[in-house]
């Protein structure tokens, strides 16, 4: 069995309710820990720029931090609502899905609920996610992002 | 449509800001997926600063270094 190792994120929506989103990535060492913590720092900023909630926590193997307790301005900010993730894992090309929580619908595409991925806020958090993920079933697989789409859920 | 997109960023030295690309594939009426359906394919990365916005690059994403 490969070696796990995982991130998430915690997020506050505007009735205080929390969400999380985790992905997977690959092992760290003394030598990756300083390029892990700047994109892993990245990936929390474009996931910020993505979403109406608050990033209220963080964590991965090692580290809970506490972020923010702020919950958002935006009455649009609820955690029933997702961006549903679709990836695929670059060898295997298994495809795998992830729900981020209180999503920002201004990235649609209008008349769709499909995300626009050449938005600029977009395509940063994709460049992010795929610099540092890596697929549940192997820490060393890259990933690459195929799609987002707006999701509803009760939760 | 694939080979001018690719030929732009050839232009620019094998690396050009992700946003400019985009216009640039809009402006010829490509598809919104057509990015990552380049990097699927291996054709093309792209990676990021902090604070900077994103670079598309040619060639397929490197594969990391050995834990």
């Amino acid at each position: 069995m490969a070696s796990k190792h995982y991130g998430t994120f915690s997020i506050l929506d505007y009735s205080e309710e929390t969400s999380s989103w985790s992905f997977n990535f690959g092992a760290i060492t003394a030598v990756s820990l300083p390029g892990f913590l700047t994109d892993f720092g990245n990936l929390r900023t474009s996931l910020g720029n993505l979403i109406t909630g608050t990033v209220k926590k963080e964590q991965w193997v090692g580290d809970s931090t506490v972020l923010s307790n702020v919950p958002p301005v935006d009455s649009n900010a609820q955690v029933e609502l997702k961006f549903l993730l679709s990836y695929e894992a670059d060898t295997t090309k298994k495809v795998f899905h992830s729900e981020i929580p209180t999503p920002d619908t201004a990235f649609l595409i209008p008349g769709t609920d499909e995300v626009d991925l050449t938005n600029v806020a977009v395509a940063d958090f994709v460049t992010d996610f795929e610099t540092i993920a890596r697929s549940p079933d192997s820490d060393i697989e890259t990933v690459t992002v195929l799609g987002m789409h707006l999701v509803g859920r009760n939760n | 449509m694939v080979d001018e997109m690719l030929a732009l960023i050839q232009g620019k030295g094998g690396s050009m800001p992700l946003e400019n690309w985009v216009t640039e594939v809009r402006a010829a009426g490509g598809r919104p997926d057509l990015l990552q359906r380049l990097k699927r394919q291996g054709l093309v990365y792209t990676t990021r600063i902090e604070s900077e916005h994103s670079v598309i690059h040619l060639g397929a994403k490197p594969v990391p270094p050995p834990a």
